[in-house]
């Protein structure tokens, strides 16, 4: 009883050196069950890298991008961090379950021709077979794949597989919630939608409002993004430059890292540079406010 | 070509059934003594013996019956024809008489053509070379005749048709040697054969004396060149043989089995032999078949296909379990033969001591190999550029291994990029070969080696993932042939804030039915990126991809 007031006196400071302790150890521990470090796969997308921890995806492991609806952005990031993995040299295995994966914008994003194999498989046991295969090889850097179902023990064999190949394992799932998976990462990417607060308005603004910077200026508002709806008349006919697509990503785990606030991700499919955005940190109090918005909307 | 018959008592004919008559297509040399004929059903083959009945076995000269019967009366052994294995022995001999000349043709069933153009200054003269090839065929146990002369036609006909079991015609004399042979020495069909005969017309030199020019009319060209072929008017060329040398290895498992480990088991053992075969000969197989012998049923043959040249024990293994594993006997297997149509030279291959160390190439060709034997082919595929405007035509898909579908998928359209990017152009053949390289080459060694990266404005701006078929929407545009403002898409509707199009693709008159579309790219409100096409012909609209 004696040593309690102690305790309690120095109790913040302790507490926090304890934590630290107990997560090196889980690093190191971790470190070694997987024989060493990792090298770290970074996306590209300076957004995604600054949250994921040592600046990338984890080689060696799975990540798991959640959606739930076409066209949202998860396919650019994993095939972007599977282009960024095929710089390595290695060879990049793309899963195509629906028939629907079009190599030549992935060659776009920098893939090389030679280095890029796709496996045409719809069964689901047949795409999980393949994926462990492509993961257990080291000769390839990175797996993409759409995976509808997974349960528990495939999920544990995929990550095992990744680490023992040492590849870039990314499975696209739909999002249903929340649920366990082993994957060292799990993300969820969604649209950010755009607020079209009177269109007619902007019409008859017409183009000459539109003269202004309006990308660069783009305010993030309850996550709602102005001025992309200059860019709208901006752009008008023809094949102009468009306005970025916005996407918003939550990062729901990572392993050896602490859990960030959802950032959003702009995707120029134009350039495929990344856009400029307006580093959210400097609004901390609207973060919880924008989700809110998103549940009501 | 009938191997001669070891000593055994009977004479020994071999048969095959034509239009459900068994009947005698060769027969050896106590058998001819006996008075049987080429061409004789069996019945009367039998009844042309003196019936003495006679204590021999059945299994003593025959490999193909298991099953030593001791009947009473075999005085004749027939033995049913294998064309297969001729072919297989006439190739081996091929092989063999490589040793005389480079070029070694395959003519017909039983006969092979040496050029020995030059050859000859290695013998003595020719006779001893023709010597040499005629009774080292006789050692190898075969019964042969041959001829040495100016042109393989003439050449050809003095083995078959003149008395002599070894015959050199002089040079320049060629048209004597041949003029009081047969016209059946001529290689020409038999009706040409029976109508010369109802002419009276028996041998060449009888031949030579009809006029030229009706010889043509009445008989048709082809007697005329095989008739030049043999003068050697018209030259005759000879196709080097290769020798393909069909390696096999089998086992035969005492009693017919459908137990997976005693299958396994017997496949290992006939693999671990084919490898040292192949080991041997410094080479490795790209394909690879398993024949089950199943009793009284047809053959099961699995086919095996490799990206890379290989004769890795673990790796076949692997790859040949997985096989196993699906595999459906009806009946027990009594032997399992491997066999491989072709090998292919494989020098500076390290043969494996331990299982790590492996090349990335090696890893990722074994990955292809196993992907492909379980999905199928063509299910493990490269994407190639193609170019052409439609969207989903501006790349195809190039199996990974089997040389057989990619010759026939590959061949109707045409690459052309520029001749910088690593130059992936070319047509036809040559691109074919192109593709057989860019196929092998990330399988092969050369890994880490230049890639093949296309500039990213070499690309279209596409979107991901693009429908397999464009499905048709209702789409709301303000004006009739503008951009669209909002689309219904599963039941939910898409508002959209931003456009930038059209792209205006059409196809050529040429390719069938015409695609003229005018592609939008749409921001949704939603936040979604979207791809969609009007139907110019009749306004439709389509979503043909997402921006995802």
């Amino acid at each position: 009883m004696s040593q309690a007031p102690v305790t309690r006196v120095n109790g913040g400071v302790a507490r926090d050196d304890r934590l630290r302790q107990l997560r090196a150890m889980l690093e190191r521990y971790q470190h070694r069950r997987r024989g060493g470090t990792r090298p770290v796969v970074p996306t590209g997308l300076a957004r995604l890298d600054r949250a994921l921890p040592n600046g990338g995806l984890p080689g060696g492991a799975v990540t798991e991008i959640l959606s739930h609806l076409d066209g949202a952005g998860g396919t650019t990031l994993a095939l972007r961090a599977a282009v960024a993995a095929a710089q390595s040299g290695r060879a990049v295995a793309v899963v195509d379950a629906g028939g629907d994966f079009y190599p030549p914008a992935m060659w776009r994003l920098g893939m090389q021709v030679d280095r890029l194999l796709v496996i045409r498989v719809s069964r689901p046991e047949e795409v999980v077979w393949a994926v462990d295969q492509c993961l257990r090889c080291s000769a390839v850097a990175a797996v993409v794949a759409p995976i509808r179902r997974l349960d528990a023990a495939a999920s544990r064999r995929l990550q095992l597989a990744a680490e023992s190949g040492g590849g870039l394992g990314i499975l696209l799932r739909p999002d249903t919630g929340r649920r366990h998976s082993f994957a060292a990462v799990q993300m969820r990417v969604e649209p950010v939608p755009v607020e079209a607060p009177g269109s007619v308005a902007l019409q008859d603004r017409g183009l000459g409002a539109a003269g202004v910077d309006g990308w660069e200026s783009a305010g993030l508002q309850g996550g709602v993004i102005e001025g992309r709806c200059e860019s709208v008349r901006r752009g008008g006919m023809g094949p102009s430059h468009s306005a970025p697509r916005l996407c918003r990503v939550t990062l729901m785990k990572v392993r050896e890292g602490t859990p960030v606030e959802p950032f959003v991700i702009g995707l120029d499919d134009e350039t495929g540079v990344e856009p400029l955005l307006p580093v959210p940190d400097h609004r901390p109090a609207e973060r919880p406010q924008r989700s809110d918005r998103r549940i009501s909307a | 070509m009938a191997p001669a018959a070891p000593a055994a008592v009977a004479p020994v004919v071999v048969t095959a059934t034509q239009a459900s008559v068994v009947r005698v297509v060769a027969a050896d040399a106590r058998a001819v003594r006996a008075g049987i004929r080429v061409g004789m059903t069996l019945a009367e083959a039998r009844a042309s013996l003196p019936s003495v009945p006679s204590v021999s076995s059945v299994s003593s000269v025959s490999s193909r019956a298991s099953v030593p019967s001791v009947r009473s009366v075999p005085s004749l052994v027939a033995r049913p024809h294998d064309p297969a294995a001729d072919r297989a022995a006439l190739e081996s001999l091929a092989v063999w008489a490589d040793r005389f000349s480079p070029y070694v043709h395959l003519e017909g069933d039983d006969t092979l053509l040496l050029d020995v153009s030059g050859c000859h200054r290695l013998f003595p003269d020719e006779e001893t070379l023709l010597r040499r090839v005629v009774d080292g065929v006789g050692e190898l146990g075969y019964a042969a005749r041959g001829a040495l002369a100016d042109t393989p036609g003439a050449a050809w006909a003095l083995a078959h048709a003149h008395p002599a079991d070894q015959i050199v015609a002089a040079p320049g004399r060629t048209a004597a040697a041949l003029a009081p042979l047969p016209v059946g020495a001529l290689r020409v069909e038999p009706g040409i054969l029976a109508a010369l005969g109802a002419l009276g017309v028996e041998t060449i030199e009888a031949l030579l004396h009809l006029p030229r020019a009706s010889l043509g009319a009445r008989f048709g060209d082809d007697l005329l060149y095989r008739l030049d072929q043999a003068l050697g008017d018209e030259p005759e060329v000879l196709t080097p043989f290769r020798p393909t040398a069909v390696l096999r290895s089998g086992l035969r498992i005492g009693r017919p089995t459908d137990r997976h480990d005693v299958l396994c088991e017997a496949v290992e053992r006939t693999l671990a032999c084919f490898c040292e075969q192949l080991e041997r000969r410094v080479a490795g197989v790209r394909q690879l078949f398993v024949t089950f012998h199943c009793p009284e049923l047809r053959p099961i043959t699995l086919e095996l296909n490799v990206s890379r040249a290989t004769r890795s024990v673990r790796h076949l293994r692997s790859l040949l379990t997985g096989g196993l594993d699906n595999l459906q006997l009806p009946t027990g297997a009594a032997g399992v033969t491997l066999w491989a149509r072709r090998v292919e030279p494989l020098d500076g291959w390290q043969d494996e001591l331990f299982e790590t160390g492996r090349a990335d190439g090696e890893d990722l060709a074994e990955l292809i190999d196993r992907l492909s034997n379980r999905l199928g082919p063509s299910a493990v595929v490269r994407p190639l550029p193609v170019s052409d405007h439609q969207p989903e035509r501006a790349f195809e898909y190039v199996p990974l291994i089997g040389r057989g579908t990619r010759g026939a998928k590959v061949g109707t359209r045409s690459v052309e990029l520029e001749g910088r990017s690593a130059g992936i152009g070319a047509q036809g053949s040559e691109r074919e070969a192109r593709n057989a390289e860019l196929g092998t080459r990330s399988a092969g060694r050369g890994t880490r080696g230049a890639g093949v990266l296309l500039p990213a404005s070499h690309f279209s701006l596409r979107p991901l993932r693009l429908l397999p078929r464009p499905v048709e929407v209702s789409v709301i545009a303000v004006v009739p042939e503008g951009p669209p403002s909002c689309f219904d898409w599963k039941g939910s509707r898409e508002v959209i804030v931003d456009c930038a199009g059209p792209e205006r693709l059409e196809t050529g008159w040429w390719r069938g039915r015409h695609v003229r579309r005018d592609y939008f790219r749409a921001a949704c409100r939603s936040g979604r990126g979207c791809w969609l096409f009007r139907q110019r012909e009749t306004g439709q609209w389509f979503v043909h991809g997402w921006f995802d």
